[in-house]
């Protein structure tokens, strides 16, 4: 039997949950209905949709190899190494995720431009790199590398310290012991960020729209394509918006589905005696 | 040959031993919980270092502050076993072992015949392919072993290799683990807080207490003359401690002890003094004794132990001052009456009573 005080909770939090939800997903129901499904399909044919898709494939995954390569030691880093301004580099590599991405999109800039502080030198060797391709990829890659970071800390942090001394008196070298034992315990964290930064890297706009431009075919995603064709042709724009939204929320379903865990690893393994 | 001086500060723990185990041999290393045996393991597997001292094995020094030489683990030849084995959970059993071959870049093939040799003689042949969460504690024990020796390594150090174990499985895997070892050509430091362990591998015995190693010797001789009260109580003896003044020419002498005098044999010197006394030597009378014991205590019986659980010995904790600890058979508890509480005398004779420095 429940009490009036119970009642009261239950339905106050229902209410709360439902108007969360309806914020959250009412605006993706909003784009699902708004254009019949064989419209959406010959809309996502059309070359200008086909050449930012392809764009914006290329630079993502251009930008989460970057971000995985250079992102794994710094991992590895912070999550085994003990050292002074340790929490100053930690909050360091979070700024991205919570920095307004146009701001971003300005710091590289004056970083990378003509006359920015290592664009000058480049640009000595006749390297421009601002509204390239390249530039799309560095902002991506700015913008996904905390996601990144972040996750394979936290895994290489779950590798509990025994296995690593074990390997280590095994006579494996500190490489090997990331390799064969770091690396395959802490997979699942690190399958997870890679593609968490992915997708990040997939829907980036204010970086890219500020530090490369919005040239078709070069330096023009796929949210750049959903912004400008949302003047001209809204049919357009609600294709491509449709697409990014299937695509994101699958990427969320993937990384769900993978066990985050070594320790979900071994119970998966365990049998029944 | 292992010969190590080691000293490492850890917080407020300070840890200073010395250390020698001949190769073939087995140093069973043993103290409570926190005296520091796992640290000294860890220093000779080079897991972390000391602060000072040195390491050689078989003449190869491993570690020397002086000479400013530190091998890190995987330039050492040992082989460590955790005490809850570490197992790779993501390899198989034959992954396990193969996996130090493979750090080394061994060839291939090579890998392949030591691997399936080794796991032929520890009898995992049938569980090659098992991860170790499929495997009984008994059997990841052996794969945590086959995975050391596999390197051939010149110093091995188990840590507590039994405690994971159920007490059934315990005993079996005691004997084949016995048998391993005593064919091993290397040195072996076998870390334990049992005694019945400590004398079962143990060539000889290292006593660590509070970061010092206090007696150091066979197993016979830690029974006959420990040292100290932890030694005597791990040894299951009774401990007096005390000093003999004038020598009296009787042969017999008085040592004194804070709780009164216990007559002994003269050993021929004076000042402080320790009496070993085997439990088995007490006798407990319900009135006075008549014979020929010269010494008597009374007191309580505190607590009854059946040694070994159910056995035919039953080890009587008694309240006397000394305390003393009388071994007796079930068949005297009985004939006596012996209960917990129960106020008796317990006596022992001098003859058979050394008194040692």
């Amino acid at each position: 039997m429940l009490s009036w005080r119970g009642l009261q909770w239950r339905l106050l939090t229902g209410v709360a949950a439902a108007l969360f939800f309806a914020l959250l997903v009412l605006p993706i129901v909003a784009l699902l209905v708004r254009v019949p499904l064989g419209t959406l399909v010959a809309r996502l044919g059309e070359p200008l949709v086909l050449q930012a898709l392809r764009l914006s494939l290329e630079t993502s995954l251009a930008a989460a190899a970057i971000v995985v390569s250079l992102g794994t030691p710094v991992a590895w880093l912070l999550a085994t190494r003990e050292f002074r301004g340790k929490r100053v580099l930690e909050a360091l590599v979070d700024l991205p995720m919570v920095l307004p991405p146009t701001v971003a999109g300005v710091g590289l800039l004056l970083a990378f431009g003509r006359t920015g502080l290592a664009g000058r030198g480049l640009s000595a060797f006749g390297i421009t790199i601002p509204f390239t391709t390249t530039a799309v990829v560095l902002a991506e890659a700015f913008i996904a590398a905390p996601f990144f970071v972040g996750a394979a800390a936290a895994g290489f942090r779950e590798v509990e310290r025994r296995y690593l001394d074990a390997a280590a008196t095994l006579r494996a070298s500190p490489a090997t012991v990331f390799f064969r034992v770091m690396l395959p315990l802490a997979l699942p964290s690190v399958l997870a960020g890679a593609t968490m930064s992915w997708a990040r890297a997939l829907g980036e706009f204010g970086a890219t729209i500020t530090f490369a431009g919005n040239l078709p075919g070069v330096t023009q995603t796929m949210p750049l394509a959903v912004y400008v064709a949302l003047q001209t042709d809204v049919e357009a724009a609600i294709a491509l918006s449709v697409l990014l939204v299937v695509l994101s929320f699958t990427v969320l379903l993937v990384v769900r589905a993978l066990p985050l865990a070594p320790a979900t690893l071994l119970r998966a393994g365990r049998e029944p005696r | 040959m292992l010969v190590a001086s080691l000293a490492k500060r850890l917080g407020g723990f300070s840890l200073g031993a010395e250390l020698e185990v001949a190769p073939g041999s087995t140093l069973a290393l043993v103290g409570e919980s926190g005296a520091g045996k796992t640290t000294v393991l860890r220093l000779l597997a080079g897991l972390s270092q000391p602060d000072a001292g040195r390491i050689t094995l078989n003449g190869e020094p491993w570690f020397d502050s002086a000479g400013a030489i530190a091998l890190p683990p995987w330039r050492r030849q040992v082989g460590y076993l955790a005490q809850d084995y570490a197992l790779f959970p993501h390899l198989s059993v034959f992954d396990n072992v193969a996996f130090g071959l493979r750090a080394q870049g061994l060839h291939r093939r090579t890998t392949r015949s030591r691997v399936d040799g080794v796991l032929m003689r520890f009898d995992l042949g049938a569980l090659a392919d098992r991860k170790p969460a499929q495997l009984s504690g008994g059997q990841q024990q052996r794969v945590a072993l086959a995975r050391a020796l596999v390197l051939e390594p010149s110093l091995l150090l188990l840590d507590e290799p039994l405690s994971a174990l159920d007490l059934q499985t315990r005993r079996s895997v005691r004997a084949k683990l016995r048998r391993t070892l005593a064919v091993l050509p290397c040195a072996t430091v076998y870390v334990t807080h049992n005694p019945v362990e400590a004398i079962a591998f143990g060539d000889r015995i290292s006593v660590l207490e509070a970061g010092r190693i206090t007696q150091n010797g066979v197993p016979d001789e830690l029974l006959r003359h420990p040292r100290s009260p932890y030694v005597a109580e791990f040894m299951g003896v009774n401990l007096i401690q005390g000093s003999i003044g004038a020598p009296e020419g009787s042969g017999l002498v008085r040592v004194r002890t804070p709780f009164g005098s216990v007559v002994a044999v003269d050993p021929g010197e004076v000042g402080e003094v320790l009496v070993a006394l085997n439990p088995r030597e007490i006798t407990l009378h319900l009135t006075p004794p008549a014979g020929s014991a010269q010494n008597v205590f009374f007191g309580r019986i505190a607590e009854l132990v059946p040694e070994p659980p159910f056995g035919e010995r039953v080890r009587v904790v008694l309240t006397t001052s000394p305390p003393l600890v009388a071994e007796v058979t079930r068949h005297a508890v009985e004939a006596l009456g012996l209960c917990e509480g129960l106020e008796v005398h317990a006596a022992f004779k001098a003859t058979g009573l050394v008194p040692y420095r």
